[in-house]
């Protein structure tokens, strides 16, 4: 007769290969999320995300939602953004693409915001993502934040017009300057490279070559970022095309008021470099934007909550209802 | 030998899966993404990291048990002499095999996605058994959406934005369904705690929408693989007609329905990785052997009924047998 192994063996040994890839962080399942192709193009990409070059690449729909982990929470009315990335000559180009019919160019008031865009990715590629939000201790994060303010050229001066300089360049004078506060710096950049290992963690870091553009058409944003495969500092990935990268985005339509945390994120995706060459389509943009727009949650809820009050008054009725007595007659 | 709905020929791995799968659930994919909300978080850091690994830990518990128990699954089925369990075990081989070979690289994510959407199909399809397969039905047809919207953008794909918006709402519809309809699956009338249960799950979850619906969206996106467009109301009464069947399963010591519902909720909808697939198909199986009408279903028409083979760890403890296997072939 064959041996039948115990059920407290069996499960003992299911329980040790369990711990055993915990301990090495080996996961046998596979991510089945979307994988963003970087795909190899044979020639210098433009900045420019409405091109015809960058817009007729089959873009991945990721959708995204209101940010609600941690204070100041709130935003989601962005409902999904599409992606496209290409790499030319060990440099990643991705290109971020919106719908927002009012674009938000300056924050010169206290209630006025940007519009903006971020990537996030992991310090380092690894097995297990990092918390989404700004990472964690062990595992941090790196941020792409572009701002459309940041973007901005002053206007030209009318005729009568005058700008006030301060008397001295001295740093006294300065202080966000030399605080390092990244948006008070002469060359200021409309991407600002940033790092975070969890929560009131993050800070900006040197730009190195990252570099981005944005820009406003047909009701969207498409914006287009990118850095050589090498990083330039500490906390930065490196990228290669022998693993995929994990990769989430943020949008912010400052005309909703968003900023800070108020936002609407995806989830983790990956992204993956490629030696093909990007698939092509035929779709105009006017079939993937506007994005679809869900009721107003607020009045859902009440006119829901309405039903489902009738819907229990009803049911708790008929199930207290006296049932009729069934009368049983016996066959002769 | 008096029938026992609970036999499976594998006494303890669906309880221990179901188990597993809801710390998981609650620990790591729910706790750790709302704990956070706590004021002052850096005095319950140490907490919340014990809690964490214990769910990160149940992840790979899980991940381990959904693999032994298809296997287990695939093994018996395969075995059987009925169509609809060859097809169950056969779905699960394929699913087996598919994953390990998608995450050793061999097969492109989405190869592995679509594979185990037919997969899904063939099954749900082989395994219908009228109104009780309904809700399981719908749930898988939701799947189909989802993994459609995700994967028909991948390989060679081209979908446009509108064509996702679409597919995802038809999935969120498909799911709300799925859930509503879910005591079709009972085979007792729920009892008036039962009610009760429900009720309060959709009254809470509906005050909750109230106050902030935003939250939902966000737990149903990472969760269940859905972006959480349609009105929370939909999700209110969705999670109290699960708070129903759950209870009302328990209840009536129908445990393969409550570790299946427990399973397909923390599957999720979407297509989101081959641990969140396995947990499905797994639900998918363990349900349509749930609502089997004879003994013989479970294992095969050829087998004698008057003999009993299957034997669970209750039967064997109450027949006094020391050890309780944990796959019992002994057709005698």
């Amino acid at each position: 007769m064959r041996a039948i192994p115990s059920r407290p063996a069996v499960v003992l040994s299911l329980i040790l290969v369990a711990v055993a890839l915990r301990v090495t962080d080996a996961n046998p399942a596979m991510a089945q999320t979307q994988t963003i192709g970087a795909w190899r193009v044979s020639a210098e990409p433009v900045m420019d995300g409405s091109s015809p070059e960058w817009q007729s690449i089959v873009p991945i729909f990721l959708p995204t939602t209101a940010q609600q982990t941690t204070p100041p929470m709130g935003g989601g009315t962005i409902e999904r953004v599409g992606v496209r990335a290409v790499h030319w000559e060990d440099r990643l180009y991705v290109m971020l693409e919106w719908a927002d019919p009012t674009p938000d160019y300056v924050s010169d008031r206290y209630e006025a915001f940007t519009d903006a865009a971020a990537i996030q990715f992991p310090a380092e590629a690894g097995s297990e993502v990092p918390f989404i939000c700004m990472g964690q201790a062990d595992k941090a994060v790196n941020i792409w934040q572009w701002r459309s303010d940041q973007q901005q050229v002053a206007p030209a001066l009318p005729g009568d017009g005058y700008v006030d300089i301060y008397p001295s360049t001295d740093d006294l004078y300065f202080p966000a300057r030399v605080a390092g506060n990244p948006l008070s710096q002469d060359d200021r950049s409309p991407v600002q490279n940033l790092v975070a290992g969890g929560f009131g963690t993050l800070q900006a870091t040197g730009n190195g070559d990252l570099q981005g553009f944005g820009l406003h058409s047909g009701g969207r944003w498409m914006v287009v970022y990118t850095r050589p495969y090498q990083p330039s500092g500490d906390l930065q990935p490196e990228f290669s095309g022998d693993q995929p990268i994990d990769i989430a985005f943020a949008v912010w339509d400052g005309n909703k008021q968003e900023r800070d945390g108020i936002k609407s994120v995806s989830a983790f995706t990956q992204l993956a470099i490629t030696s093909e060459e990007p698939p092509r389509r035929g779709v105009a943009a006017t079939d993937d934007w506007p994005a679809y727009a869900p009721p107003n949650p607020i009045l859902g809820v009440s006119i829901g909550f309405i039903g489902v009050l009738l819907i229990v008054v009803a049911g708790v009725w008929l199930y207290l209802k006296p049932r009729r007595k069934e009368t049983h007659v016996e066959e002769p | 030998m008096s029938r026992s709905r609970e036999s499976l020929p594998m006494a303890g791995l669906p309880s221990l899966l179901g188990f597993v799968v809801l710390v998981e659930l609650v620990l790591l994919r729910t706790g750790t993404r709302t704990l956070i909300h706590i004021p002052g978080l850096g005095r319950f850091e140490t907490p919340i990291g014990i809690l964490a690994e214990v769910g990160r830990l149940a992840y790979y518990l899980a991940v381990v048990f959904v693999v032994a128990t298809l296997a287990a699954l695939a093994y018996h089925g395969l075995r059987a002499k009925t169509r609809r369990h060859m097809v169950g075990g056969a779905g699960a081989l394929v699913m087996l095999v598919a994953s390990a070979v998608g995450r050793l690289g061999v097969l492109p994510a989405h190869v592995v996605g679509w594979t185990s959407l037919a997969v899904l199909v063939a099954v749900t399809a082989s395994a219908w058994q009228g109104r009780r397969s309904l809700p399981v039905g719908l749930f898988v047809l939701g799947s189909l959406a989802a993994g459609w919207a995700v994967l028909g953008q991948e390989g060679g794909g081209s979908l446009s934005g509108r064509q996702v918006d679409s597919l995802m709402i038809s999935a969120e519809i498909f799911l709300i369904l799925a859930a509503i309809t879910a005591p079709l699956m009972l085979r007792e009338r729920p009892g008036k705690l039962a009610a009760l249960a429900g009720i309060g799950v959709t009254m809470l979850t509906a005050s909750a929408l109230t106050a902030g619906s935003s939250t939902v969206s966000i737990l149903v996106l990472w969760n269940l693989g859905v972006p959480g467009w349609l009105p929370g109301i939909g999700y209110a009464v969705a999670f109290g007609s699960l708070a129903t069947t759950l209870w009302s399963a328990l209840e009536s010591g129908d445990r393969l329905t409550a570790i299946g519902l427990v399973l397909l909720v923390g599957g999720g909808v979407g297509v989101i990785s081959t641990y969140q697939t396995g947990l499905v198909l797994t639900a998918v199986l363990l349900m349509a052997y749930s609502v089997s009408e004879e003994p013989a279903d479970l294992a095969g028409s050829s087998v004698p009924k008057t003999k009993a083979f299957i034997i669970t760890g209750r039967d064997a403890v109450a027949s006094g047998e020391g050890r309780v296997p944990l796959l019992s072939l002994d057709r005698g």
